[in-house]
């Protein structure tokens, strides 16, 4: 991949992006049906002079001879241009790889004939070690986002890049007061380097802000530690697991590498065992379904729970309330059998729980073995503090220029009028943003900044491992870098690329760094330490910690959407939640005790009041909800923006409170008023529990350890009676295996899936009408009591039946099976009768209702050109990746060599962050697949069909 | 011949007619002008055809998506309206066939009707099949054509393609034995009518029959062939559409039960129909002479018998739910009787199994407001019946992730009232241009339980 300098120059080579040639030879070269029909000049010159009989008949002749050939012309010609000469690495046909990073994780970029269609975790990453989230798998979406800002504009009017410049620098230099750039929070040693470098230059002050904060931790870290900064965690090495509403499985941050770790130790094989997991919060949190206890509490009972653990392990005095001492007593236990093998962790943005949190792991010694906290030179975190001051500062008008760069505080702030009119009084508001955003909507000066896979960029995503950022496609429209505008604006020479190449100098080799997209930079994690004395007045200021009166309100980041940045991606947005299996819109979740008190149920319309503000929201009973809280995913409700994103659910942002030096997203308390009822929920799943049928089969850690069949001994004597003869089993035989215990119920493998197979989005009626088109999806059943829920995640995909129903129904043979074992649908025969599905006991076919739209142009750009896109009246499902498996095949025929275990890795498979799903030949004994199959805790759900399931599953075991 | 008639042996024609009268009592309505009744209802019923064919016009147009299913819900009111209607047309056959082999003569006065029933509710079931399809324009691969797609021909483990041989088969012999025996009545109008185009199209029609001794034996003998070969096909056709169900796996549907239950089902929705139809006909075309009381009691005694089948099927499948320990199976009856969808279950029940006890009283019989608002009530229960057994058995199968709920759209509520329009339209035009009584055959028992030759 060295040569990637010269295939794809990159934004950052020198070239002015401002108009891609690429695509404009397509667009242009349109030909004109007029233009065709018209006789070429001289050819038929003689006709027009003389009008005679014979040459009346000759032309009529002609022109009755020709018309038919214009039926022949496709036109206009769009799509198959042939490169007029060859470029040296793109083989029609053939994908290319670039690593790149989203986000704080590796990834690796799938492109073909120069279009980048699908991401994948790059396995070189000793962090993300080859997985990818949702939001990561979608990015590459966003990409072709036709919502994307195209050329800059000044005071509204597009311009470009050159009169952009020069109108800013004018009135930059007219501009007094303060000059603040507003990033996210930043981990990129080059982009930190320039922005010093511009802060003597111009004197630029930097100042970061995320959406949801983590200034609690960081504030905390810097008060025990010294250092504002967030800890690392090595979840492999701890056998007890505390969580406080810590959703660090799910939205919380690196949830791919916590994910790669603690699943290690959700193996009963491992050579330490499983690890215990246990988790106290207020909403129902990814995390939280996984846990092996699981206790719902409201958040004054889990600071009392805490102030417990504290005084337990720190010089404090403090007895838990009696609903509460059972759960304290199993921490304690649990906690103090594994000193320097636990971990303790809290989600709250609140600085002094934090700091508890931070004393308990001290004083059991986690510190430099679970979790660590470093000094790190390349990061500039988040501070609400100076977002507040910056607030502030504008108000007495001392600031003169604001930059914003990818990030959209006015609607992270609940749509600010606070922030709207501070910014009123700055002369220069520059937004260097991908989409407008309410943020941009303030600005006088947008500058269109590149998609992450269009830019250069690098980013430190653990304190040891360096991640490359490239661009795999040249700028799609008018962008530029964040980076080079402001490069522009300080006068620094060069593009960006020049400038992180000069930057790293000797210091890594660049083309190997490119080309793994990862490099170590250290070898080890180098600790400070605990500083802080006494916790005794930090302990005083938790419990004395002031409430508000009514409802808790809750705003949490749901999987999908996250903080809300990409809202404006149909693939997370139609992604069901991991928990209320609810897509497009965000809800008021109550607990099923409160919706009973108040006889409210789901699908009510609710309106939440806390001062003045108001949300109208559609409720959602959930299970493992506080009673008196209801819990509101944050990043909806944008009213400027895509046209996904907008007007979908409610702002919970508006809800959030800056309290003692942080914002808090617990803060707020109000009332709940229903309204309305007969909401439209768009929900995959209705039905939540599994009615006692054995569907999830799971057991205990000690019942495992006694009986490996523990949970699992049910025998089905099932009589050989098809009438059909059996299938020959030779060659290569797929086979896929589960592992119930490692899934986290995550549904990244849903957007992997998604992008692989050209999957469509339907839209929120479609999904309403439980028209969901997803080809794997993820069942998710409650266990006991309601408010105190068990929760177990079960991907459902086509089983690959060696009897399989759906094939014997089928009256034009459209599905059928394939020597190595794979239940094939093959759309071009298929009449759509649905008898197929209507057979199928695992309900994983889908069915095309309508011809669904693929989008523009540009979305189509992300289409794997490998698979059909089905039109309507189509049955569709998995096809265990068959495009992989015969590339795998291929690979290893021209190579001239044996297929080998991992040569072919399916989608969902391979972006798995808890290594859950294996797949290969079952024909194979060295396989990891045949041992899987041989494993005690395999079975097949509904096994007393007789279908013979491909598709395995792994007992769930819960250490309890 | 005796000269006492037994008082046990009903005249079947009770009036005396003389054979001339008997003619024009019933072919006269085919040389008169249209009643205003008669045009109020084919005006009715064409337009419902209309608004029924702009409506799949629209579905075939834009997708099944413009229907309620989902992907649990693969068929429901589609399927439901295809065996409705096939079973409606199944008495047809049935009173022709069967009842001409059992020399049951009293069939003379309501064969012809419930034949053209027959087919034109088979017509009216095959659009659902064509319509339902995702790609109904490629539906022609169903058929076991010649062809050049290599390997690549239909399945014949598949019931549909069962299905479509089944229907096909049936509607060819029901429309062959249907208008063989039109053949004398179509003489009859061609020599009576004084139109010189009548007598054109209806010697056409006619294939040149001319009452000879050899027309009217290898009439004969070919009726009792085709009567042979249509008896078996009154059982087949149910019983393999009963097996689209049947062979399937999903619980409440994978049951050995339904061949006979379908079969016993159809009857008692077909005799229904013929009830409901032949009560109005005998009124407004004064036929009570010849389809008489007799009749509707022999018909409603079959309704009861049949009704009676249909519910100790429902019994015995809840009582194999329970005795199987299937508990998929077992879910799957509890869930109709007391799930969200109890209300159909019940109205099935009150319809087919509560409803025709009635019969069992002679008064009740011989009542016509009861006997046609109750042979209404049987089809509007054995509609309930195919979509219990079909909706209720998909919503919540195995996984219960799955389950879901169904409602139909206006499109399809709109398709079916459209198919009935189909139906009248058809019986409309039927009852004006041919005879809806079997002329020739009612004058061969006209001297039943006379002695007066």
């Amino acid at each position: 991949m060295s040569n990637l300098e010269k295939e794809s120059c990159g934004s950052g080579c020198g070239c002015k992006p401002s108009t891609p040639d690429y695509w404009q030879d397509v667009e242009n070269k349109v030909v004109s049906k007029a233009e065709l029909m018209e006789f070429p000049e001289g050819e038929f010159d003689n006709f027009s002079v003389k009008k005679t009989r014979r040459n009346f008949l000759k032309i009529m002749g002609y022109s009755v001879s020709a018309l038919p050939l214009t039926g022949c012309i496709k036109i206009p010609v769009r799509k198959a241009l042939p490169y007029t000469y060859k470029q040296n690495t793109i083989i029609p046909g053939v994908a290319n790889w670039y690593a790149s990073a989203f986000n704080g994780l590796p990834v690796l970029l799938k492109t073909r004939e120069g279009r980048p269609i699908k991401v994948e975790g790059n396995e070189k990453s000793s962090f993300g070690q080859g997985g990818a989230n949702a939001q990561a798998q979608a990015s590459v979406l966003s990409l072709y986002d036709t919502n994307r800002l195209r050329e800059p504009s000044v005071e509204g009017n597009e311009v470009s890049w050159e009169q952009f410049d020069d109108s800013l620098k004018k009135l930059l230099s007219e501009a007094r007061g303060r000059k603040v750039l507003i990033t996210k929070s930043l981990r990129s040693p080059s982009e930190l380097s320039l922005i010093k470098e511009l802060s003597s230059k111009m004197g630029l002050e930097h100042i970061a802000f995320d959406a949801v904060s983590s200034t609690g931790e960081a504030s905390a870290n810097s008060e025990t530690h010294g250092v504002y900064t967030l800890s690392e965690f090595d979840f492999e090495q701890a056998d007890v697991v505390v969580s406080f509403g810590n959703d660090f499985l799910g939205a919380h941050r690196s949830d791919v590498a916590n994910a790669k770790q603690f699943s290690k130790r959700r193996n009963p094989k491992h050579s330490r065992g499983m690890n215990k997991h246990i988790q106290v919060e207020s909403n129902m949190s990814l995390t939280g379904s996984n846990a092996d206890h699981r206790f719902t509490r409201s958040e004054q009972d889990q600071r009392d729970i805490l102030l417990s653990l504290a005084a337990e392990f720190g010089d404090y005095s403090h007895m838990p309330k009696a609903n509460n001492k059972e759960v304290v007593a199993k921490m304690i236990n649990e906690l103090k059998a594994s000193r320097g093998n636990s971990l303790v962790l809290s989600g709250s943005n609140d600085k002094n729980i934090q700091i508890l949190v931070n004393q308990i792991n001290h004083s059991l010694g986690n510190y430099g073995k679970t979790i660590f906290v470093s000094e790190k030179s390349y990061e500039k975190l988040s501070n609400d503090q100076e977002i507040e001051q910056l607030i502030a500062d504008m108000n007495s008008s001392k600031v003169g220029a604001v930059f914003f760069a990818g990030v959209d505080p006015v609607y992270a702030l609940g749509e600010s009028e606070r922030l709207k009119s501070a910014l009123g009084k700055v002369r220069v508001r520059v937004a260097m943003v991908e989409s407008a955003s309410s943020t941009s909507n303030t600005a006088n000066f947008i500058a269109p900044t590149n998609h992450v896979y269009e830019s250069w960029s690098d980013e430190m995503v653990s304190s040891t491992e360096l991640a490359m950022v490239q661009p795999a496609i040249q700028p799609l429209f008018g962008t530029r870098m964040w980076t080079e505008t402001l490069m522009s604006l300080g006068g620094v020479e060069g593009s960006f690329y020049d400038y992180m190449k000069n930057y790293w100098g000797n210091r890594i080799d660049w083309n190997q760094t490119l080309h793994d997209g990862v490099a170590q930079i250290k070898s080890e994690k180098d600790s400070v330490s605990f500083k802080l004395g006494s916790i005794n007045s930090i302990a005083k200021k938790v419990k004395n910690y002031q409430e508000g009166s009514g409802l808790q309100i809750i705003g949490f980041k749901n999987y999908a959407i996250g903080d809300g940045t990409m809202a404006n991606n149909p693939w997370l947005q139609e992604l069901p939640d991991p928990i209320t299996k609810a897509t497009w819109d965000n809800h008021a979740l109550i607990s099923p005790a409160y919706a009973k008190s108040e006889g409210l149920a789901t699908g009510d319309i609710v309106e939440i009041t806390s001062g003045k503000t108001k949300l109208k929201l559609p409720v959602i009973v959930q299970p493992g909800v506080a009673q008196n809280a209801v819990a509101i995913a944050l990043g909806y409700g944008h009213s400027v923006g895509g046209k996904v994103s907008r007007n979908l659910g409610a702002n919970a942002y508006s809800l959030v409170k800056f309290v003692n030096g942080s914002y808090q997203y617990s803060a707020s308390f109000g009332t709940l008023k229903k309204v309305g009822t007969g909401a439209k929920i768009a929900r995959t799943q209705t039905h939540q529990y599994m009615e006692g049928r054995d569907i999830v089969r799971e057991t205990t850690f000690n019942a495992y350890k006694k009986n490996p069949k523990a949970g699992n001994d049910k025998v089905f004597k099932l009589a050989n009676v098809d009438i059909y003869p059996a299938h020959k089993k030779d060659g290569h035989q797929w086979a896929m295996a589960i592992n119930m215990s490692s899934c986290t119920g995550c549904s990244a493998c849903i957007v992997s899936c998604n992008a692989e197979n050209n999957v469509p989005v339907v839209g929120k009626t479609e999904i309403a009408r439980k028209r969901d088109m997803h080809w794997l999806r993820l069942d998710r059943y409650y266990k006991g009591d309601d408010n105190e829920p068990e929760v177990v995640h079960q991907p459902m995909l086509c089983q690959h039946c060696e009897n399989a129903p759906c094939e014997n129904v089928c009256p034009v043979l459209a599905t059928v099976h394939s020597a190595d074992g794979i239940n094939q649908q093959i759309y071009n025969r298929c009449v759509g009768t649905r008898y197929c599905a209507n057979n199928c006991p695992y309900k994983v076919r889908r069915f095309n209702w309508f011809n669904y739209d693929r989008g523009e142009e540009v979305e189509r750009m992300v289409l794997n050109p490998d698979i059909s896109q089905r039109t309507r009246g189509i049955m569709e499902k998995c096809s265990f990746c068959i495009q992989r498996i015969q590339d795998g095949k291929l690979k290893a025929k021209r190579e001239r060599r044996e297929l080998q275990d991992g040569d072919i890795k399916v989608a969902c498979q391979q972006s798995c962050p808890s290594n859950a799903i294996v797949f290969g030949d079952m024909m194979n004994p060295e396989t990891e697949i045949s041992k899987q199959l041989a494993d005690e805790r395999k079975y097949v759900v509904l096994e007393e069909l007789n279908v013979q399931p491909r598709v395995n599953y792994l007992t769930k075991i819960r250490n309890k | 011949m005796s000269d006492v008639v037994s008082d046990l042996r009903h005249k079947l024609v009770p009036e005396d007619r003389t054979y001339k009268q008997i003619s024009e009592d019933i072919l006269d309505t085919l040389e008169e002008a249209p009643s205003k009744g008669w045009l109020i209802g084919f005006s009715i019923s064409a337009l419902l055809l209309t608004i029924g064919f702009l409506t799949v016009a629209y579905q075939v147009g834009t997708g099944i998506g413009t229907w309620g299913l989902n992907k649990t819900i693969g068929w429901s009111w589609d399927i439901t309206n295809f065996v409705f209607w096939v079973g409606i047309g199944h008495a047809g056959t049935l009173i022709s066939a069967v009842l001409l082999i059992f020399r049951q003569k009293w069939r003379t006065a309501i064969n012809r009707a419930a034949e053209a029933m027959t087919i034109f509710a088979v017509a009216c079931a095959g659009i659902f099949p064509l319509i339902h399809a995702g790609r109904p324009w490629l539906l022609y691969w169903v058929f076991p054509y010649p062809n050049t797609h290599g390997s690549l021909w239909t399945n014949f483990r598949s019931p549909l393609l069962w299905d479509v041989f089944a229907i096909s088969t049936y509607l060819t012999v029901s429309l062959v034995f249907w208008y063989m025996g039109l053949l004398p009545d179509l003489a009859s109008v061609r020599d009576r009518t004084k139109s010189s185009i009548r007598k054109v199209i209806y010697g056409l029609l006619s294939f040149g029959w001319n009452g000879s001794n050899r027309t009217w034996h290898h009439w004969e003998v070919m009726s009792l062939v085709l009567a042979g070969l249509a008896t078996p096909l009154v059982l087949s056709v149910h019983t393999i559409v009963s097996m689209d169900f049947a062979t399937s796996i999903v619980p409440g549907w994978h049951t050995t039960i339904f061949p006979p239950y379908f079969v016993a089902g159809a009857i008692f929705s077909g005799f229904a129909m013929v009830l409901t139809l032949m009560i109005v006909t005998r009124k407004v075309l004064n036929w009570e002479n010849y389809v008489t009381m007799a009749h509707i009691d022999a018909m409603c005694k079959v309704i009861l018998v049949t009704g009676m089948i249909v519910g100790l099927a429902y019994g015995t499948e809840f009582f194999i739910a329970w005795y199987s320990g299937n508990e998929y199976e077992r879910y799957c009856f509890i869930n109709r009787a007391t799930g969200p969808y109890w209300w159909a279950y019940w109205s099935m029940i009150s319809c087919n199994v509560i409803s025709p006890q009635f019969f069992w009283s002679k008064k009740m019989r011989n009542n016509l407001v009861v006997v046609f608002i109750l042979s209404i009530v049987v089809n509007i229960g054995m509609w309930f019946e195919r979509f219990v057994i079909i909706t209720t058995s998909l919503h919540r199968d195995f996984l219960p992730s799955s389950w879901s709920m169904y409602s139909p759209t206006w499109v399809e509520i709109w398709t079916f009232i459209g198919t009935f329009g189909l139906f009248f339209t058809l019986f409309f035009i039927f009852i004006r241009v041919l005879p809806g009584i079997a002329v020739a055959e009612v004058k061969s028992v006209y001297k039943f339980a006379r002695n007066d030759h």
